[in-house]
């Protein structure tokens, strides 16, 4: 305890040194402004700027490609808010409850309540990081496969239903998703599934072009000419912007449970801050008293998943430094990073490169620090883009997302990808279907496939391992519970239907 | 909105256009390279090959007095960029880094529109064995070990990899097949699952290269390498092949271009790939990376590629993987 | 499409959308291996999806009657051709020209055809914005970010 403080006091003495403190705020700023663009997110803005760190000094490198990373997942918050564009799929579920506070004058409130969640979670990611990291990663190897597919069945069950409108309707559309999940190359038996003949769906479909066609083209296609301004006529005073004392009171506990969600999934390998910040919403959704103003503009739906993902991304650092692995394809490309500065990622990091290792997480602090001051000001220049006519707005919109889909992995057939699901959503939007349980499905149902075939295979075909194991049981059980009060649900809302048609 | 005039944009405009018409002119060999080469990698910014792929053309630059440019192109396991080049004109101004799976196994597995016989080989520039990793604490030390317990316990053996169909799994099908053995073959995406469930026991060994080791040496241990002869980095990492199995599960990659080049292109590539392949500095970043490095020429490359191609597809038909 | 504000009909065209898919599925995942419970093939999953979607469709289907009519806000709206057609022949022409003209022409033709898409929005105002977009992917793409996108090229690559 003593001696991680000491580490961390030296880390801070690295970072505040001054031109290691101007690349971090580069990478802030730059990142930022970057996510903030509609289709670029942290992934593709780091692929895009990794070549220019070849030939900096480690330290500075690293510390700007970081700021890059948490200041373009910030500024993505504020496109998804905003223009309903999740640039960086997490934020798709922060455009569940986000665009329609911004529809309803409240844009300012959701950035705000943003702005704090992603700190509040960061610092608390930090702190979780520099203290308890060995016991995370002990904890995570108690999740085997049954565990993993346990807890993933829970998050299709408990997300399943989370959207708004028909309960039936969700499940469908989680089994849409779960479907669209298994285009590509089986990792069990490396057969190519649902690719008709294009070599380019062997790989999955692309996250970002199905996040963008689902909530951006979709969107689109619903709205022009129908459609004059995003926000609400009225003009804002900066004081509308602030979130107010009883908001700030109403947003802090779903902030700190989607911390703590965020923090118990970084230790965890292989589940991204998309699966994160969808359990966050849908726990959040599932303890709340008043759960129907979910997807109306519910200000813990913002504050929860942007919390998860923040504390998620923070932990996240756990595996990727302590192990040389990265959990997800960002953290994979900030290896690459080491890599090619000739440090070689793994336990031994941390001992022979501490002022690397504990520079970094100072500056992740100070970087969450630059990325508030920054954005106080910035606020009232996103919200300016809501005046620019939706006419306009809306073909710029659709260069950004082409541009920004093709930066990803510099591929056009992706972009056609993205025209696909828009015109898909719109069509199961028209049809009453809520788009968000196909990105869940989407996210979870490779894993959830991939671990319940590894679990049998390890088990010789044995259902019993996902009762057997304590950790697993114990989330079946919680799924089983949630089906079965679900049905109570609909069946008891069945009857008083019927009793309200029988005595009108 | 920000937009920005730059009066800057109307030169570029022309300096692009002049470079796209000198690209329409017809190759001439004795003038090559007389604008910038493009190197395709088939894999995303940063990963192995693209790093490789970076120091390489920064030391054959340097070697051939020309200017390389890096692209990324992604898709398909590799298949996509490297079905690019194989289409790609044949002037010597697109070059394919090209690595084992796009070249020897996608071909096998997936419908595409070019095969080993599309491309003419300039040179081999790494080549990675993988080799047989448990947990440090396991019981297994040597490969007999390993195959008497096989024999005593026939499938009850687990091995994990980064997928069917790849260089890891195919070794060990090999293996298996040698020992006559029957182990479970446990699938994973990507290394960073494989690890925490080796670690956590649920998977008795996996497949990686020795580096993974090296850089986890508290927690893994590696048993042999599937390689014809021991490791120079590696000294006391015996070899498959030494316990009676001589299985071969490497990792390689190098450069090809569409087979219509003419032979005085490739052959000056080829010169700058040795001569770049042999400089200090090249030599010196990749150790500093930790990456592998080796070296064949032309002729060697092509007779290794199609020599491997045939391996390949008797492995995958064994393990039941052809399309 | 008219006939969608009604949301009974929108729950039975709704769950035979659904039943076809599911089957679609079904019938495509059966034909790869679907294995044992031992060692699952790889159309065991989306086999077991499809029909599970196909139920759930029916279930829609056969829950639609006992929907209410008209309590809802509906949508009484005819669907927006032009601006369908335009969205989606402006990002056609986006993969098209980006892969045989580059760069500019691709942002140009995405920004212009779908500003067309907008009754209020003139041609010139289309150019206009347009030719802005192209300053913007210039400037910030291509040389800001040093995206790996060709400005122009002929031919195709």
């Amino acid at each position: 305890m003593h001696q991680a403080l000491v580490d961390l006091w030296y880390g801070f003495g690295i970072a505040v040194e001054p031109h290691n403190l101007m690349w971090s705020f580069v990478g802030v700023l730059v990142g930022n402004l970057i996510g903030v663009l509609p289709g670029m997110g942290s992934l593709s803005a780091i692929s895009i700027l990794l070549p220019l760190t070849y030939t900096m000094h480690a330290v500075p490198a690293f510390l700007m490609l970081a700021g890059i990373f948490y200041g373009a997942m910030y500024g993505g918050a504020i496109g998804a808010i905003l223009l309903n564009l999740p640039s960086h799929p997490p934020h798709a579920v922060t455009c569940l409850d986000g665009y329609p506070m911004t529809r309803q004058g409240r844009g300012g409130v959701a950035l705000g309540i943003t702005m704090i969640a992603s700190f509040f979670a960061a610092s608390f990611g930090i702190t979780v990081m520099v203290f308890a990291s060995p016991l995370l990663v002990k904890a995570a190897l108690a999740f085997g496969p049954a565990e993993i597919f346990s807890i993933m069945l829970l998050g299709l069950v408990a997300g399943g239903t989370m959207a708004r409108g028909s309960p039936l309707k969700g499940v469908a559309m989680t089994i849409v998703g779960l479907l669209v999940g298994a285009v590509g190359t089986d990792v069990n038996s490396g057969v190519i599934r649902f690719s008709f003949g294009l070599p380019e769906l062997s790989d999955r479909i692309d996250l970002v072009a199905l996040a963008l066609g689902l909530f951006g083209v979709a969107d689109f296609l619903r709205s022009v000419n129908r459609l004059k301004f995003i926000g609400t006529e009225t003009r804002l005073r900066l004081r509308d912007m602030r979130p107010s004392m009883a908001e700030l009171k109403q947003a802090f506990p779903p902030m700190l449970r989607g911390t703590l969600v965020g923090t118990v999934f970084g230790a965890m390998p292989g589940t991204g801050p998309t699966i994160t910040s969808f359990i966050a919403y849908a726990l959040e959704r599932r303890i709340s008293r008043s759960p129907q103003r979910f997807g109306r503009g519910a200000l813990e739906g913002v504050a929860a998943p942007e919390a998860a993902s923040h504390s998620k991304t923070q932990v996240d650092f756990i595996p990727t430094m302590s192990l040389g692995i990265p959990g997800d394809a960002v953290m994979a490309l900030l290896l690459g990073a080491l890599m090619i500065q000739g440090i070689a990622p793994g336990p031994q990091l941390i001992t022979e490169h501490a002022d690397l290792f504990w520079g970094l997480i100072a500056s992740f602090w100070i970087g969450n620090v630059l990325l508030v001051i920054l954005n106080v000001p910035l606020i009232g220049v996103w919200l300016k883009v809501l005046r620019v006519p939706y006419r306009l707005m809306f073909p710029c919109a659709m260069f950004f997302i082409a541009v920004g889909v093709y930066s990803t992995n510099n591929s056009l057939f992706e972009v056609g990808e993205v025209l696909v699901f828009g015109i898909a959503g719109a069509i199961f939007m028209a049809l009453d279907f809520a788009l968000a349980p196909i990105l869940l499905g989407y996210v979870l149902g490779p894993l959830a496939e991939e671990n319940f075939r590894r679990a049998l295979l390890l088990s010789r075909g044995d259902l019993g391992v996902f009762f057997e194991r304590p950790i697993s049981l114990a989330f079946m059980l919680l799924c089983i519970a949630l089906v079965v009060l679900q049905m109570l649900f609909a069946v008891s809302a069945a009857i008083g239907k019927r009793n309200d048609g029988a005595s009108p | 909105m920000n937009t920005m005039v730059h009066p800057k944009r109307v030169v570029a405009f022309a300096v692009v256009s002049l470079v796209g018409l000198a690209a329409a002119l017809p190759v001439r060999a004795e003038s090559y390279p007389d604008h910038p080469i493009t190197i395709a990698v088939p894999f995303t910014a940063g990963g192995t090959t693209d790093l490789i792929t970076r120091a390489l053309t920064d030391a054959m630059g340097a070697a051939m007095h020309a200017s390389f440019v890096v692209v990324n192109w992604t898709g398909a396991a590799g298949a996509v960029g490297t079905a690019r080049v194989a289409k790609a004109r044949p002037d010597g101004y697109t070059v394919g880094m090209l690595p084992v799976g796009p070249l020897t196994s996608q071909p096998y597995i997936q419908h595409l529109s070019y095969s080993p016989e599309s491309f003419k080989y300039v040179c081999l520039v790494y080549s990675d064995p993988q080799a047989l990793v448990v947990r440090k604490n396991s019981p297994f030390e040597t490969v007999k070990q390993v195959v008497d317990y096989a024999r005593e316990h026939p499938g009850k053996l687990t091995f994990a990899t980064t997928g069917a169909g790849t260089i890891p799994h195919l070794g060990m099908v090999e293996f298996a097949a040698d020992a006559g053995i029957n182990l479970v073959h446990v699938p994973y995406q990507g290394e960073a699952n494989i690890l925490t469930n080796l670690l956590g026991g649920f998977v008795d060994s996996m497949v990686a290269h020795p580096a993974f080791v090296e850089s986890n040496p508290d927690s893994l241990r590696a048993i042999a390498v599937m390689a014809p002869k021991r490791m120079p980095e590696y000294p006391n990492l015996p070899t498959f092949a030494e316990a009676g199995y001589p299985v071969n599960a490497t990792v390689w990659g190098g450069l090809a271009v569409p087979k219509d080049t003419p032979e005085p292109v490739v052959e000056k590539l080829e010169s700058a790939c040795r001569t770049a392949t042999s400089s200090g500095s090249y030599v010196a970043r990749l150790k500093n990376q930790r990456m592998p490095q080796a070296y064949m020429g032309s002729k060697e490359f092509t007779a290794f590629v199609l020599s491997q191609y045939q391996q390949t597809g008797k492995l995958l038909k064994s393990a039941g993987m052809l399309k | 499409m008219h006939w969608l504000v009604n949301e009974r009909r929108r729950d039975y065209a709704g769950g035979v959308l659904m039943i076809a898919l599911g089957l679609g599925a079904a019938l495509q995942g059966a034909a790869y291996s679907i294995g044992s419970l031992r060692a699952m093939g790889p159309g065991f999953f989306p086999t077991a999806l499809g029909i599970l979607l196909a139920l759930i469709g029916l279930a829609i289907a056969s829950a639609a009657r006992f929907a209410r009519d008209g309590d809802e806000p509906v949508e009484a709206k005819a669907p927006e051709w032009r601006g369908w057609i335009c969205l989606t022949l402006a990002i056609v022409a986006f993969a098209v020209l980006g892969t045989y003209g580059g760069l500019v022409p691709a942002t140009f033709a995405i920004a212009f055809i779908s500003a067309l898409g907008d009754r209020d929005n003139r041609p010139l105002d289309a150019a206009m914005l347009a030719a802005g977009c192209v300053v913007i992917a210039v400037a910030v793409f291509h040389w800001g970010l040093a995206l790996q996108f060709p400005l122009f090229q002929w031919g195709g690559r």
